[in-house]
């Protein structure tokens, strides 16, 4: 009996011995470099792949599924940050997804375009050729890319379910040349239709061979981006190895250099956000794109470098469709009855400031709380005992009660939670509804929910958030919020081009979004990235184009030296 | 078998659709589109434009779609609406992964939970025992999701280790393989062992306090022989039926470790397809797993015949 123990304890202590076999190597190697680059070695980069890519297909309308385009394919423009970022003036950190100052962009696959009144003719960048693998030569030759290509690919892109965003807005595009085409508008230059065409994750181009040899197979895609597909391990990751061909080229410190730098990317599927912390943490991973704010203190401890940043906002809508948020004295008592220093709090953005809706506090047009007029500035002032007399003022003066739609993530739960017992104070029950987010987001993009419900949006680009939150059809105005006079304004913002005029009419949409309370902007998210520091020419930007970081990785070297010596 | 298998299918396919919300949501949720995304467009595609009994039709293989009889019947399980790659592929790619983290399960679980029930029955009342009934209970009482959180996060922070992030197939490295499973099936097995355990000092106990143990005792047979030839295989029997009971129950709970640790099993495959209404997804993984469980079943009702001669089989 004695032998069966000590057989199993013999077991238990060379399992505990295997795995501890995968232990970094603690000898130290040879001293970092002096910073000039080098090439080869595999970066592991982590960005919202959380749980399976679907079809990369356009026609399966996924947006997720774009991260694992990003590679491979290239969009019409992007920023610059050649010129503005770090390498160059550094005016610009390009911190901020979905929205890149008009200034500070550049064509990528576009040398260069002239916008007319109503068309934007481009000029397509010449020596730029499709990549494709061994396998994939097959039925994709090695050619040049080709006005024709953008042009058929734009079709498609208006095809998909999601070209529904260029109604009213895009004709489309038409060849006019070997290397210059014309894209045209339905009435005037459209702003957002250029930002959706021009950079806009689901803008990747991609030559019709691919189409027709079925672009709903990952193993199918080809680009003219600095890798090419190497494998996709469902559940596990995706990889891609260096495009050997590809056309782009960076400086640094005012030396050329081809891109890229890294012989192989990998960006691994990670649903568990604890497993994600711990394979950065461990360097599985070199760099992780959303790291929650309850991680880090616990990873100040260690090397890793870090940006914070905040480029979404939580906001409650509440149904202006029906009572009692049909009455815009009703939705003035809800916001003054909730205090959004709490949520700040409960969310780890205190730094941050408290009117965050709906235009993003870095953006010039963005007027702050102090500078607001007075009439919407009170709304801010956090009081129940006034919030109760509003409400009565509006004919609820024994409170009421209302449903408060949620989803199932944790922090929106808490949330929940903290609104229903802020809004108690001055009367209100809150019987709050918990969905998982499929559902609730069916509750939200077809307002078929009644009462309040809780959501979060980008609100980088000024232009698209004041469009989208206010505009009768925009589609995160999850209120039903209408009024022509915004409708008007924000009208007129999309097809203005002269940035001197686009900041009073983002000033006075905002305005007149505020006053009227078509949402509450409840508290402003935080994010923040985290890299090891091997990982060089990368000082924090979160994209060169809307929201994959998977667009930075061809300006990426990896000094393995450091690596070394910090035992990884 | 065969009415099973259909009411099982009727069941599966009908009971899945009444889950809140479709996959144009699902895919609306994750488009963030300018307007609604074109839902006839989408259900066209998918085949979602006919009549429900019409839909059940073509996945059991009755009734053709775009020209042929492609379903049950004909061994298929239809495409996955998500990822457009028929559900049998991605199945086949994740069973493996299940099986191995069940089969791991069970072995370590049974090379633990024997051992120590064995010892505990025949140390009963002394230290021996009480540290290992108590940690039996400890075994079933802690979940085995926080037990997967702190194994990935403390060594983490400790000893900067962490399993393989990225899968390492059996056939490419054996041992990495193994490494990359055996914490995970540990985790998952943790409470089949404590149960495990307790059932086999309960019946160890039981077994040696029968005349014929008291008869081998007397006649000299050494410790060993007495406990491993003539206790533990009647003790055994027992321990059988409740791992029966409790491999669906393993093989479910696979869910949060497979999440946990990496591992694209059927676990994550089916809470992917749940969260993005693939129900094609969900019904195939749903009728494999009712399908896995009737043969385990069957194997346990086998194995009963093995142990046992007066129950074999003639």
């Amino acid at each position: 009996m004695k032998k069966i123990v000590l057989t199993a304890a013999i077991f238990l202590l060379l399992t505990a011995m295997t795995m501890a076999a995968g232990q970094p190597d603690a000898k130290p190697a040879a001293a970092a470099d002096d910073g000039t680059p080098v090439y080869g070695g595999t970066l592991s980069m982590y960005s919202r792949l959380n749980a399976e890519p679907a079809s990369p297909s356009e026609s399966s309308a996924q947006w997720i599924a774009t991260f694992g385009m990003m590679p491979i394919q290239e969009t019409l423009c992007q920023a610059d940050i050649e010129k503005y970022g770090a390498n160059g003036t550094g005016e610009y950190a390009f911190q901020i997804s979905g929205y890149i100052p008009d200034q500070y962009i550049t064509g990528r696959l576009l040398e260069s375009w002239v916008i007319g009144p109503a068309d934007m003719t481009c000029k397509v960048r010449e020596g730029i050729y499709w990549a494709p693998t061994a396998a994939q030569k097959a039925w994709m030759p090695v050619r040049e890319l080709t006005a024709d290509d953008i042009v058929q690919d734009i079709a498609r892109f208006q095809a998909a379910p999601w070209g529904t965003r260029f109604q009213g807005k895009m004709k489309g595009a038409k060849t006019t040349g070997k290397y210059t085409f014309v894209i045209e508008f339905v009435d005037k230059f459209n702003l957002e239709a250029f930002y959706y065409l021009g950079w806009e994750d689901r803008s990747l181009i991609a030559p019709p061979e691919m189409i027709k040899a079925g672009d709903d197979k990952w193993e199918n895609q080809v680009g003219t981006g600095p890798f090419q597909f190497e494998e996709y391990v469902s559940g596990s990751h995706m990889s891609y190895v260096k495009n050997p061909n590809y056309w782009n080229s960076t400086t640094i410190k005012g030396k050329k250099y081809k891109m890229p730098f890294i012989d192989r990317l990998v960006t691994p599927i990670i649903p568990d956000q604890a497993t994600q912390v711990a394979a950065l943490r461990t360097a599985k991973i070199d760099f992780n794109q959303f790291v929650p704010p309850s991680y880090w203190d616990s990873l100040k401890s260690t090397k890793l470098q870090s940006a914070t940043y905040s480029i979404s906002t939580g906001f409650v809508s509440m149904l202006q469709s029906e009572p009692p948020f049909d009455n815009l004295a009703v939705r003035k008592a809800f916001m003054v009855g909730t205090d959004i220093n709490g949520f700040k709090r409960l969310n780890f953005s205190e730094a941050l400031p408290r009117h965050s809706y709906p235009i993003h506090y870095q953006h010039p047009a963005y007027i702050p709380e102090d500078k607001l007029p007075a009439d919407i500035a009170e709304l801010y002032n956090y009081s129940p005992e006034k919030a109760k007399q509003m409400l009565a003022a509006a004919g609820y003066p024994n409170g009421l009660t209302i449903d408060l739609y949620a989803d199932s993530t944790p922090t929106v739960q808490d949330n929940a939670a903290l609104l229903k017992d802020q809004w108690a104070k001055f009367g209100v029950t809150a019987n709050i509804k918990v969905h998982d987010p499929t559902t609730h987001s069916n509750f939200t993009y077809n307002r078929n929910y009644h009462g309040a419900i809780l959501s979060a949006q980008e609100i980088a680009n000024p232009i698209n958030s004041l469009v989208r939150f206010g505009s009768t059809k925009g589609y995160i105005n999850f209120s039903g919020y209408s009024n022509a006079e915004y409708d008007a304004i924000v009208g007129k913002l999309a097809t203005e081009l002269d940035p001197a005029k686009q900041l009073p009419l983002m000033k006075e949409a905002q305005l007149k979004l505020l006053r009227d309370v078509a949402h509450i902007g409840y508290y402003p998210i935080v994010d923040g990235h985290f890299w090891w520091p091997w990982l060089k020419n990368y000082h924090g930007e979160v994209t060169v184009t809307d929201g994959s970081p998977h667009s930075l990785a061809g300006y990426i070297w990896i000094d393995q030296n450091l690596k070394k010596s910090m035992g990884f | 078998m065969v009415p099973t298998l259909l009411l099982l299918s009727v069941l599966v396919f009908f009971t899945v659709r009444f889950i809140p919300g479709d996959i144009v949501m699902a895919m609306q949720a994750q488009s963030i589109s300018e307007g609604v995304v074109d839902r006839d467009m989408i259900e066209k595609t998918l085949g979602l434009d006919v009549p429900i009994y019409v839909q059940y039709g073509r996945w059991l293989g009755i009734v053709p779609w775009k020209g042929e009889y492609n379903g049950l019947l004909q061994g298929s399980l239809g495409a996955s609406w998500w990822r457009r790659v028929p559900v049998t592929t991605l199945i086949g790619q994740s069973w493996p992964i299940t099986l191995e983290i069940g089969l791991l399960s069970i072995i370590l679980s049974m090379l633990i939970s024997l051992p120590i029930g064995v010892y505990s029955a025949i140390r009963q009342d002394k230290m021996g025992d009480y540290i290992a009934r108590s940690f039996a209970v400890f075994c079933i009482a802690v979940p085995s999701f926080w037990v997967g959180t702190m194994v990935i996060l403390l060594p983490s922070l400790w000893w900067g280790y962490m399993p393989s992030i990225t899968f390492i197939p059996f056939g490419s490295d054996p041992l990495g393989n193994l490494k990359m499973f055996i914490v995970p099936a540990i985790v998952a097995g943790m409470a089949l062992s404590g149960i495990s355990m307790r059932m086999t000092r309960t019946m160890m106990l039981e077994v040696l306090r029968q005349d014929y143990i008291r008869t081998a005792w007397s006649k000299g047979l050494t410790e060993k022989k007495v406990i491993i030839k003539h206790a533990l295989k009647n003790a055994f029997i027992p321990v059988i039926t409740v791992l029966g009971i409790q491999l669906p129950e393993l093989v479910g709970g696979t869910v949060i470790i497979e999440t946990l640790f990496q591992l694209a099993g059927m676990g994550r495959l089916l809470i992917n397809a749940a969260n993005n209404r693939d129900l094609p997804l969900i019904s195939g993984i749903t009728f494999v797993f009712a399908g896995a469980l009737v043969v385990i079943n069957l194997l346990v009702d086998l194995t009963y015949g093995f142990l046992d001669p007066r129950v074999r089989f003639k």
